[in-house]
């Protein structure tokens, strides 16, 4: 199964990430936002980093938790390598996740595109499809 | 899709107030302009904004304006401080709506009714009492290039449906296109875009012919597996491109089948040396398109020009000739086995025998279409006529070798079952002998389908043709002619019925005539009707086809659409309707919640090229590495919280505190340098964050830091006052912003302003405000005051950066004096006159630069006599403006001109078309050097990818809202 692909867009970056859990679609689409800067393959995991994101919806959820990582990348350099113990908990109309990333600083890699400054809401989907979930996600560089 | 535009002055337009627009919205831009505006949403966005409460006199456009998300990029509106809001990016979409059953033509050519397109978009949708709205790109549709000219596909990127039924009406045109709408739904007519209600009988409005199939479900059985490509190279090849196994619900599927039915036509494949080739024959243009969609499953083909001598040999005799044809390679083992797996023979077909492939006998309708209209693309002949208006039999023809003729004719047998699966019914198969050549006896098949007018109709309606686009423009005419023949045929039976019925009444023929003689139906009709049987047939004097076609290419060449006339506009009950906001390509902050403070600062020097030249190289080596830039390159700095509060609350000024920078850099800084109003406790710790290890960078993406010439001055007294002394001066220019700091801000707020006011109200989740006079609205506007500072301080300390570096190299900073630092993107509490009297309103630039002229208090002091500075870059390899504030633009625009050239590429079409190191090779040759941190961003920022400098530059001096000053020619530029 293909983790993620790029669709075509107009000034940003727009993909979708798919998975046999909720949380394996979350994890690729987070590789499939640093893939946007980096060869996420080439990545090195050497440190790691606590995820913890909330939301009250599955849209919005998605949108914390990306934003983590946009923040862990303005403030720490953080390239993601992969993501481990990825945990989605509902409570109602609360949503909460929490993760392990690994990854490396940003300064020992080449950069091949642009810089991600914000996740955004723009076609923004998270849904089931049979037995696969795709979230659909439009991040502004 | 564009508006209603009404033209005011050579320079100036405006959309009328309509619908819930609380003023109407005036647009500066040139007649070339215009055109690039209205191809995408800028025009609705602006109409828009003009709907938000508290906005004063007019929603502006600015000449670079291009698509945002809520305000357009370009857009500057003022909203009374006491009754309006403040939003992070603008507000609201405009909803027009047809009804539900209205069908929607796909890129693939099936329709679906627009309603049954809910299903395609994401399930949790914004929901308000009156409008659902749901967002995800579904499948590509046809939509409308103004600029082209042409239709295109395009992408739906919101569906929205009003929740309440609405009164719908129903227009009926001559030809009998129906459709309903509400009153407000624009339609494209000959005088532009117009709204149902502004609509009469007569009128024209557009109309396309050809229809599609219905849509069903593609199945996800296997129709290629490994097992019939067998080589483990080519395995991993179509593994790579997600086409193995090929299942029919593939994405690429579709693709694969309109070009496997033109190859059929017009295509071989065959293998030498054990390498695949694929060779296809057509037309440039068509050949363009089988090009793009080999390039969506993830293959390159190239296209030849040939001019060959031919020589052919037929039964009349030797003809030789010279022609221009065109084909199209791809020269790929793993697609050439893939298509010979999907039914493709092998080699030289007249010789070869095959049939139709099994999978496609038994794939849905849609699919079995898109095989024929790529054959047909190929092979069909073209609608002609024979008579005025009868037309000939469309034939498929191919040869055959007297080996393969069995086979030959079994082909033809399935394609008249395909045929007639759709609806088509064939005459004849027909068969000649031909004359012998070099492979033998050959033999001409020919089938012969129905030239029923009504057969036509459903085959060039339902199947038409693919990579053909003469044909298919022909085909549609060709469905219009029948249509408007039929109709008037239809309405002179009906007169033949009525002579016979008043006949019957006894009425005399003098009175009959004198009842029924119109333009339809003349005396000599009646008196047939009256004295003879004759079925009513088409009168003599019904336009030709060939006048027809002539008359509708007139349309096309202009339009690129067809137009029909309006029969009859009536009210048509009460109806749910749905709309769908299409996605098009020219936005290039795509993000409207972000205002991100960016800002242009220009520092002048008292060198020339001469003396930079040689140690150009060097110098944007040196600034490289002082002013860090690029993805994940934190800068120079660590800051703790108590530096980064004071960095909020003062700007620029604690950056000179540091010793960044000079007091005559403050005096020569917008505001000064500082927000006063700012307040860093509203700012959140993740925003400080972001901000602590960005201060003193560059960024990535469309900022940079460019070493330019003066090379024109257009009014020498303004230039001096603002430091420019003449032509082959040197100039250095910062385009930045705030950073992640600024995003940051503005997510912030969206989350609280979301939690406070919910989005239940809004068409979409991200389109938030919050009353200026509110709690939430003035945290907002004092984070953002935080934000604009942060960016100042960031700008400021690059500034001295340039000056270090500049000394580095040169030996000296001398004479290195900043001209001005000005913003745009933001919002700002400005005085303002409305209806003669002056009021506090709050004004958003959004993509927009203040011009104020002389004598304006805001205008720092060394400028009040002469206006304020205004920067318009360009872009990479383009020139970049110096103009000048005028008072003009306080009555016109709140002060406000252009802040840019404007996307007009989008970036991912930019990176396809130009690839970073020949870019900058290009450049090189023309003497300008590139320095930057990616590849790839050059390509992105490249020049074509931008809306013309000069003519947003020459249109905000004409609309006198910036008067030129200075033209700026770049000689090195350094990219994050």
């Amino acid at each position: 199964m293909k983790q993620y692909e790029y669709l075509p867009h107009t000034a940003d970056v727009k993909f979708r990430a798919y998975g046999k859990t909720l949380e394996e679609a979350f994890a690729n689409a987070a590789t499939a936002m640093f893939n946007v800067m980096v060869e996420t393959k080439e990545v090195k995991p050497k440190v790691t980093k606590t995820i913890a994101a909330e939301g009250t919806d599955k849209e919005s959820l998605l949108q914390s938790f990306l934003e983590q990582f946009i923040i862990l990348l303005d403030t720490d350099n953080f390239f993601l390598s992969k993501l481990k113990n990825i945990k989605i908990n509902r409570e109602g109309k609360k949503y909460s996740l929490t993760a392990v990333a690994a990854g490396d600083e940003a300064k020992n890699y080449e950069t091949v595109g642009p810089q991600v400054k914000a996740c955004t809401y723009n076609s923004m989907l998270v849904k089931q499809e049979g037995k696969q979930w795709i979230v659909q996600v439009v991040v502004d560089i | 899709m564009a508006m209603e535009l009404k033209k005011i002055s050579e320079y100036e337009w405006e959309i009328p107030k309509h619908g819930g627009m609380r003023v109407p919205a005036r647009i500066f831009a040139s007649e070339k302009l215009v055109q690039k505006i209205q191809q995408d949403r800028t025009l609705m966005q602006a109409a828009n904004v003009a709907h938000l409460k508290g906005i004063q006199k007019y929603s502006y456009v600015m000449p670079d304006a291009h698509e945002g998300y809520g305000f357009p990029i370009g857009g500057v509106a003022a909203f009374d401080t006491n009754e309006g809001i403040i939003s992070p990016g603008g507000i609201g979409y405009d909803v027009n709506c047809i009804t539900g059953d209205s069908f929607v033509l796909t890129e693939l050519g099936f329709h679906k009714p627009i309603k049954d397109f809910e299903q395609d978009f994401s399930t949790d949708a914004s929901q308000s009492s009156s409008l659902l709205l749901k967002r995800f790109a579904a499948l590509p549709i046809l939509s409308y290039n103004h600029q082209m000219k042409s239709l295109e596909t395009d992408l739906p990127l919101f569906f929205m449906k009003k929740t309440a039924p609405q009164q719908v009406y129903e227009l009926i045109t001559e030809a009998g296109f129906t459709i309903r709408a509400t009153l407000e739904h624009p339609f494209l007519t000959r005088a532009g875009m117009l709204s149902l209600g502004e609509l009469k009988p007569g009128n024209s409005v557009s109309v396309y012919p050809f229809f599609g199939t219905a849509y069903a479900d593609p199945s996800p059985r296997i129709i290629v597996d490994e097992t019939s490509i067998v080589s483990q190279e080519c395995i991993v090849q179509l593994k790579k491109r997600g086409l193995l196994p090929l299942r029919e619900n593939s994405a690429a599927l579709p693709y694969l089948t309109k070009i496997l039915g033109y190859l059929f036509g017009d295509g071989i494949v065959y293998f030498s040396a054990k390498k695949g080739q694929i060779h296809v024959y057509g037309e440039k243009k068509d050949l363009e398109l089988m090009q793009g969609d080999l390039e969506k499953i993830g293959y390159t083909a190239s296209i030849y020009e040939r001019t060959p001598d031919h020589k052919i040999t037929d039964q009349y005799g030797t003809k030789s000739f010279t022609s221009t044809n065109y084909e199209l390679h791809v020269s790929s083992t793993s697609l050439a086995k893939l298509f010979v797996a999907l039914g493709m023979p092998l080699g030289k077909k007249a010789s070869t025998g095959y049939s139709i492939p099994a999978w496609v006998k038994t794939a849905p309708q849609w699919i079995k279409r898109l095989f024929l209209a790529g054959l047909f693309g190929a092979e069909l002949t073209t609608p002609k006529t024979h008579t005025k208006t009868g037309f000939y039999s469309p034939v498929f023809g191919q040869n055959k070798t007297a080996s393969v003729l069995e086979a030959g004719r079994s082909f033809m047998v399935d394609i008249m079952q395909l045929l007639d699966d759709l609806g088509v019914k064939t005459n004849k198969l027909a068969q000649r002998k031909e004359f012998r050549n070099k492979q033998g006896e050959t033999y001409r098949l020919r089938l012969i389908l129905s030239a029923d007018e009504d057969n036509l109709l459903t085959l060039y309606r339902t199947i038409g043709f693919e990579y053909n686009g003469k044909r298919a423009a022909l085909a549609n005419i060709a469905v219009l002619y029948i249509l408007k023949k039929q109709a008037l045929t239809a309405q002179r039976t009906a007169i033949a019925h009525m002579v016979k019925e008043l006949k019957q009444k006894q009425l005399r023929p003098s009175e009959i005539k004198k009842l029924l003689i119109s333009r339809i139906a003349n005396e000599r009709f009646i008196e047939r009707c009256l004295y003879e049987n004759t079925p009513s047939r088409i009168t003599l004097n019904f336009i030709s086809f060939n006048e027809f076609v002539r008359a509708c290419q007139t349309d096309l060449q202009h339009t690129g659409v067809l137009f029909d006339t309006i029969a009859s506009v009536t009210p048509a009950g009460v109806e749910q309707v749905y709309d769908f906001t299409i996605q098009k390509n020219h936005n290039f902050l795509a993000n409207g919640m972000v205002v991100s403070n960016c800002g242009v600062r220009l520092v002048r020097t008292d060198w020339t090229p001469d003396d930079i030249k040689p140690k150009l190289k060097q110098l944007l080596d040196t600034l490289f590495a002082e002013v860090p830039s690029g993805v994940g390159r934190g800068g120079l700095t660590r800051l703790s919280d108590a530096e980064m509060n004071e960095i909020l609350a003062k700007g620029s000024r604690w950056s000179l505190e540091q010793g960044y920078g000079t007091k005559d850099d403050l005096a020569a800084t917008e505001e000064y340098g500082y927000m006063k109003q700012a307040d860093p406790q509203f700012v959140s710790h993740t925003a400080i964050a972001r901000g602590k290890p960005q201060l003193g960078t560059l960024g990535a993406g469309n900022h940079f830091l460019e070493i330019q010439a003066v090379d024109a001055v257009y009014d020498e007294k303004t230039a001096a006052a603002f430091g420019i002394t003449g032509k082959g001066q040197v100039t250095v220019m910062v385009h930045c912003g705030s950073r992640g700091l600024g995003h940051q801000v503005a997510s912030d707020y969206i989350r609280e302003m979301e939690k406070k006011y919910g989005f239940a109200d809004l068409p979409d989740r991200e389109l938030i405000n919050a009353p200026f006079n509110s709690e939430l609205g003035q945290k907002y506007f004092k984070a953002m005051c935080a934000g604009m500072n942060y960016a100042f301080a960031n700008r400021q300390m690059i500034v001295h950066w340039i000056r270090d570096s500049f000394k580095k190299v040169m030996g000296t900073d001398h004479g290195m004096k900043q001209v001005y630092d000005v913003c745009h993107n933001i919002g700002k509490i400005e005085k303002h006159k409305v209806d003669g009297e002056l009021k506090e309103l709050c004004v958003h630039r959004k993509g927009a630069t203040r011009s104020f002229g002389p004598g304006r208090e805001e205008v720092n002091e060394v400028y009040r006599d002469v206006g304020q500075p205004v920067f318009i870059p360009g872009t990479m390899g383009t020139a970049s403006y110096v103009l000048v504030g005028t008072n003009e633009a306080e009555e016109r625009s709140w002060g406000s001109t252009a802040h840019g050239a404007g996307r007009e590429m989008s970036r991912a079409e930019a990176i396809h078309r130009f690839r970073g190191e020949a870019v900058a090779k290009e450049l090189e040759q023309r003497g300008i050097l590139v320095k930057a941190a990616s590849w790839k961003g050059i390509a992105e920022e490249h020049v074509p990818a931008y809306k013309d400098v000069d003519e947003v530059c020459r249109v905000s001096n004409e609309a006198k809202l910036g008067k030129l000053v200075a033209r700026l020619t770049p000689l090195g530029v350094v990219k994050g």
